[in-house]
C-alpha cells in the first residue's frame, strides 16, 4: 500500500516496474518541497524489501516497518540535516559522505534484500561529492538502489540527471488535499480548502499544518512581522534581520522558509497590484495586502522582490546572512522613520 | 539483479555499435588494426556520447584474441570477461572519488607489472577532470612513458579543467553530441530488440529533447516504455515531457505584448494551477516571441512553426512594437528557472516587468536625448568664437585665477531641489560672472593657430583621436601630485563650447584632483602645450561635474540604504569623501 497522495499514474508505473522487477537502480525524483518525495522514496525501499511482493510495500511485515521507523540497517537517508544544536547547519553533502556510500554499497545487504540510498536534498551535494557519485550512480552493485530527492532540478550536474530515472511528482490539485484533510482529519470544509491552498499543492505541509495548530500559529507570526515590518522603523528592521540571520545561522532551511514566506507575500502584493488577485496565497490576509498594496508602486514591489531573489541567493552563496538580511530590510520600500 | 536499465543492457559492445562517432571509432579501430594504438587517450564529450563505451570497448579490442579488422570479437575468453566485469587487466578508475595523489601513486607502482591475463592493462580513469592538481602532476611522467603493455584512457565532461600538460602528452578525442537521426536509429534497435512499438514521430520528439545525449534518450524510451506499455504515440512523449503547451503560451504573449498584465498573470497561474510544466511554458513563450521578433523583420522564411501558429504570431506582430517585443524578449530570455521550477514567481515577475516599460523607461531615454554630446565642434560655429579670443569678458586673467584660493576653486553643489533633467552639471558659480574654474590658455602660443581654427580637428581626425593622442601624451607627464594623464583618462565627456573645451568628470575627487594640477604653473603650461601639439588649437578648459555621480550630491549619498538608516536615526553628514 503506497501512502503517497495523488500521483496515481506515477505510483502505477512504479508499482508495475518493482513488480515486473523492471526498476532502474538511480531515481531521481523532482518535486516542490514537502510534496512527499521523501515518503515516496522510503515507500520505494519498502517496496524493494518487502516480504509480501504481491502487495509491495506491505507495511506490515517486518521489513516494512523497521524502514518506516528508520531503524534499517540497509536503507540510509542522507541529508544536509539540522546538524548539532548549537552548532552550526551542514552546508552540503560532502565528498564524505559519498565515500562511505560507495563503501556500503560494495558490501552485501545485511538484514534486507536491498540497500537503498537515499539522497534528501540533492542539490547540497557539493561538486566533489556529485562527481565522485557518478561512476557509482551508472553502475551500482547489485541489488543497490540510488534514490536522489530534489526540489532544485536545475542545480544537479548533467551527469547525473542523465543518469538517473526521472519521477517528477506535481503539486496536488487543492480539491483533492481539501478532500483528504476532510476525510483523515475531519477537519471543517473550508478550513480544509484554506489549508490546501496555502499548501501549494503539498500535501505533507497540509497535513502536518492540519495536526499541528503551531504550524499556522507560527505562519501567522511571521506574516504580522512581515506586514508590520513594512511600516516600522528602522531599529525594528535590524533586530528582525539580526534574528533572521541568528536562525540562519542555525537553522538554514528554517530561515530559507521564513524568506519563502516573504517572497509569496510581495508575490501577492504584485498580483494585487496588476490585477490579477484571484491568484494570490495568502488569501486569509487579502484585507492586509490590499491596504499595503495600495501604498506601493508596482516599480517598488518588482524592486523589493528582486531584492528578496537577491537575498536568497547571497545566501546560498555562503554571504553573510546578517549583512545580507539587513541589506534587505533596508531596502524595503515604505515608511522608515518611526522608530 | 538481473534486470538491467537500457543504457547499461544496450551498451555499445564493438566500435561498429558506436553511434555517432565514426570518427572517433574508424581512427581507433585502424589504430588497433595497426598495432598502433597510443599509450595515452583523452576522451573528451558531453554526457552520453559513448566514453566509457569507446573505452572499454577499445581495452577489449586491444586484448581481443581474435579481432575483426580491429573490433573485438566478444567471444573468445578476454572479450567475455571484459564484458563480465572480471578481466583483471582492465582496470577501471573512478577518478572523482579517488582523486587524490595517493590513488596516483598506488598506479605508478603497479604499472610496472606486467598484465595478468592480456596482452595489454588498460586503465582508464573516467571523470578525470575531478583529479586534483597534485594527483595530475604525480601522473605525469607515468602518462607521459608509460612501460609498453600500458594503456591509459583518461575520460571527461570537463577537458579545460584538466592540466595542460596531461592533455598535451594524451591522443585527445572529441566526443561529438549526437544529432537527432543518429539517436533515433539507435532507438529503433532498441526499440525492435525490446519488442515495443513506439511511433517515429514519438521517436523523432524523443531524440530531439535528449540534447545529443545517448543515455538520456534511452532514459526517456526506457521511462515511456514503463509508464505507458509497449505502444507508444507522440502524445505519450509529450505527456512524458510535458510538451504541447502550444496554445497556453499563445496565448501568454499575445497578453503579454497587449500590455494586459493581469491576463497575462491569470494565464501563467492557470497553467501553474493546471499543473503544466511552467520551465516549458517558458522555453515556448520565448520561442514565439523569437517568431514575433522574426515576422516584424520580415524573416517569415525562418520561422519553424506549424502553420496555424504563424497565422496566430502574424495578427500579433502588427499589433506590438518592436521595442517591447526585444524587450520582453530579453526579460524573459533572462528569467531563470533553473532553480525554483515549480513557483511561477519568476515568470510573473519577467511579465509585469515587460508590461511596466512605460513609467520607468521614460527616465533613461530623456536622459540619452539629452546628452547629445558632438564628439566634435561644430565647424559653422567655430570661427566665429574664435574671433574673441582673451579679452572675452567674462575671461578672468590667468593670474587672477591662480590666485584663487579653496574657496573660489569650491565646487559648487547642484542643490538638491534643482531639477534632475539636466545630464551635465557645469561648474559654474552663478553668483560670480566669471566661472571660477576657467583657464584661458595663451592664444600667442604657437603659429598654426590661426590656420588650423576652423574646425581645428584636422579633416578625417576625429576629435575622439584627437583627445586620445591628447591623453597619451599628458599620461607621460606626472603632475604636481597626480597623472594629468591618468585623469583625463577618467573624464567622461569632452564638449568643445566655441573655444571652451568642457571636461567633465563623473567623479567629483577627479575633478578637483585635475584642478589642483591646474593650479599649478608647471601643470598649467604642459596642458596647454599638450592640447596645442594634439588639437592643434588652444582651448579655456572648464571642468564640470556628471549628474548623479557627484558623490558630493547629498541624494546621490543618501541613495546608499546604510547612509539613509543613519541619517534617519538622527545622524548628519559632516564631511563626505571619495574613496
Amino acid at each position: 500500500m503506497w501512502q503517497v497522495r495523488g500521483h496515481d499514474p506515477l505510483l502505477r508505473q512504479l508499482d508495475k516496474s518493482i513488480k515486473e522487477g523492471r526498476y532502474a537502480h538511480s531515481y531521481l525524483l523532482v518535486g516542490p518541497p514537502q510534496v512527499g518525495k521523501g515518503t515516496l522514496a522510503i515507500n520505494m525501499a519498502q517496496a524493494v524489501n518487502c516480504l509480501s511482493p504481491e502487495q509491495a510495500p506491505c507495511g506490515q511485515c517486518s521489513q516494512c516497518r523497521r524502514i518506516a521507523s528508520t531503524q534499517h540497517a540497509d536503507v540510509l537517508v542522507i541529508g544536509v540535516g539540522r546538524g548539532e544544536d548549537d552548532g552550526p547547519s551542514r552546508k552540503e553533502i560532502g565528498i564524505g559522505d559519498v565515500r562511505e556510500i560507495e563503501r556500503q554499497a560494495s558490501l552485501n545487504p545485511y538484514e534486507g534484500s536491498h540497500r537503498v540510498f537515499i539522497f534528501d536534498g540533492a542539490e547540497r551535494m557539493s561538486e566533489e561529492a556529485a562527481n565522485a557519485l557518478l561512476k557509482t550512480l551508472e553502475e551500482p552493485p547489485p541489488q543497490v538502489m540510488i534514490i536522489l530527492l530534489t526540489s532544485q532540478e536545475g542545480a544537479l550536474l548533467p551527469t547525473i540527471l542523465s543518469r538517473c530515472r526521472r519521477l517528477e511528482l506535481k503539486p496536488l490539485p487543492f480539491s483533492e488535499i481539501a478532500k483528504e484533510l476532510v476525510e483523515t482529519h475531519s477537519m471543517d470544509r473550508e478550513d480544509a480548502e484554506m489549508l490546501a491552498r496555502l499548501s501549494l499543492g503539498c500535501p505533507g505541509w497540509a497535513i502536518s499544518a492540519a495536526g499541528d495548530p503551531s504550524i499556522m500559529e507560527k505562519r501567522k507570526e511571521e506574516l504580522e512581522r512581515i506586514s508590520e515590518l513594512s511600516v516600522s522603523g528602522l531599529e525594528e528592521r535590524f533586530s528582525y534581520a539580526s534574528d533572521l540571520g541568528s536562525l540562519f545561522y542555525k537553522d538554514r532551511d528554517g530561515a530559507r522558509d521564513i524568506l519563502r514566506l516573504w517572497l509569496r507575500w510581495w508575490r501577492d502584493l504584485l498580483l494585487i497590484k496588476e490585477g490579477a488577485e484571484e491568484y494570490i496565497h495568502n488569501v486569509d490576509w487579502s484585507d492586509v495586502l490590499r491596504l499595503r498594496a495600495a501604498e506601493l508602486s508596482t516599480a517598488q514591489v518588482v524592486a523589493f522582490i528582486k531584492v528578496i531573489l537577491t537575498t536568497l541567493e547571497a545566501l546560498d552563496h555562503n554571504a553573510n546572512a546578517r549583512l545580507a538580511l539587513e541589506v534587505m530590510a533596508l531596502s524595503l520600500p515604505g515608511e522608515r522613520t518611526g522608530g | 539483479m538481473t534486470f538491467q536499465v537500457y543504457y547499461r543492457k544496450w551498451r555499445p559492445q564493438r566500435f561498429r555499435e558506436l553511434a555517432g562517432q565514426q570518427h572517433v571509432s574508424a581512427t581507433l579501430q585502424q589504430a588497433v588494426q595497426l598495432g598502433r594504438v597510443a599509450h595515452s587517450l583523452l576522451f573528451c564529450g558531453p554526457r552520453g556520447t559513448g566514453k566509457t563505451s569507446t573505452a572499454r570497448v577499445l581495452a577489449k579490442a586491444v586484448n581481443c584474441l581474435e579481432p575483426e579488422d580491429g573490433d573485438p570479437c566478444n567471444e573468445c575468453a578476454r572479450c567475455q570477461a571484459v564484458n563480465e566485469g572480471r578481466f583483471m587487466d582492465l582496470i577501471e578508475l573512478d577518478a572523482a572519488s579517488n582523486r587524490g595523489i595517493d590513488e596516483i601513486r598506488n598506479i605508478r607502482d603497479r604499472v610496472n607489472l606486467a598484465a595478468a591475463e592480456g596482452s595489454y592493462k588498460v586503465y582508464i580513469i573516467d571523470e578525470a577532470h575531478m583529479l586534483t592538481e597534485h594527483a595530475s602532476n604525480a601522473f605525469l611522467k607515468t602518462l607521459e612513458e608509460p612501460p609498453a603493455h600500458a594503456i591509459f584512457i583518461l575520460c571527461t565532461t570537463d577537458p579545460q579543467k584538466i592540466l595542460p600538460t596531461i592533455i598535451s602528452r594524451c591522443q585527445r578525442f572529441d566526443f561529438r553530441r549526437l544529432t537527432s537521426d543518429a539517436i533515433m536509429e539507435r532507438l529503433r534497435m532498441i526499440q525492435a530488440e525490446e519488442g515495443v512499438d513506439v511511433s517515429t514521430e514519438a521517436l523523432q520528439s524523443l531524440a530531439h529533447s535528449a540534447g545529443g545525449s545517448l543515455r538520456d534518450a534511452e532514459n526517456l524510451l526506457e521511462q515511456l516504455v514503463v509508464s505507458y506499455g509497449s505502444s507508444i504515440g507522440v502524445n505519450e512523449v509529450h505527456e512524458l515531457l510535458g510538451l504541447g503547451q502550444g496554445e497556453r503560451a499563445l496565448d501568454l504573449i499575445r497578453y503579454l505584448l497587449l500590455g494586459n498584465t493581469s491576463a497575462a498573470l491569470s494565464a501563467i497561474n492557470r497553467a501553474a494551477w493546471d499543473g503544466a510544466d511552467l520551465r516549458q511554458l517558458h522555453r515556448e513563450a520565448v520561442n514565439l516571441l523569437r517568431g514575433v521578433l522574426l515576422l516584424q523583420y520580415g524573416s517569415r522564411d525562418s520561422l519553424d512553426f506549424p502553420q496555424e501558429t504563424i497565422r496566430e504570431l502574424e495578427d500579433v506582430a502588427p499589433k506590438a512594437s518592436a521595442a517591447r517585443v526585444i524587450k520582453s524578449l530579453k526579460l524573459l530570455g533572462e528569467v531563470n528557472m533553473r532553480h525554483d521550477t515549480s513557483s511561477p514567481l519568476h515568470l510573473e515577475l519577467a511579465v509585469v516587468e515587460a508590461c511596466m516599460d512605460e513609467a520607468p523607461a521614460e527616465a533613461p531615454a530623456k536622459a540619452e536625448a539629452a546628452q547629445p554630446n558632438p564628439p566634435r565642434p561644430s565647424p559653422a560655429v567655430q570661427p566665429a568664437a574664435r574671433t574673441t579670443p582673451n579679452q572675452a569678458p567674462n575671461t578672468p586673467a590667468t593670474g587672477e585665477r591662480r590666485a584663487g584660493d579653496a574657496g573660489t576653486r569650491a565646487i559648487s553643489r547642484p542643490s538638491p531641489t534643482a531639477p534632475g533633467s539636466q545630464p551635465a552639471r557645469v561648474r559654474e558659480s552663478g553668483n560670480s560672472p566669471p566661472p571660477s574654474s576657467e583657464h584661458t590658455l595663451p592664444r600667442e602660443a604657437n603659429g598654426p593657430v590661426p590656420s588650423s581654427t576652423p574646425g581645428n580637428p584636422g579633416p578625417g581626425d576625429s576629435f575622439q583621436e584627437q583627445w586620445g593622442t591628447l591623453v597619451k601624451t599628458l599620461s607621460r607627464y606626472k603632475g604636481k601630485r597626480f597623472n594629468i594623464g591618468a585623469l583625463l583618462r577618467d573624464c567622461k565627456n569632452q564638449d568643445v563650447e566655441g573655444e571652451t573645451l568642457v571636461l567633465t568628470f563623473a567623479h567629483r575627487s577627479h575633478l578637483e584632483r585635475m584642478q589642483e594640477e591646474l593650479d599649478d604653473p608647471q601643470g598649467m603650461k604642459t596642458v596647454n602645450e599638450a592640447l596645442l601639439k594634439s588639437l592643434g588649437a588652444s582651448y579655456r578648459l572648464r571642468l564640470s561635474l556628471a549628474e548623479g555621480n557627484g558623490g558630493g550630491n547629498p541624494p546621490a549619498t543618501a541613495q546608499s540604504p546604510l547612509v539613509r538608516a543613519a541619517l534617519s536615526m538622527g545622524a548628519r553628514i559632516m564631511e563626505e569623501r571619495e574613496q
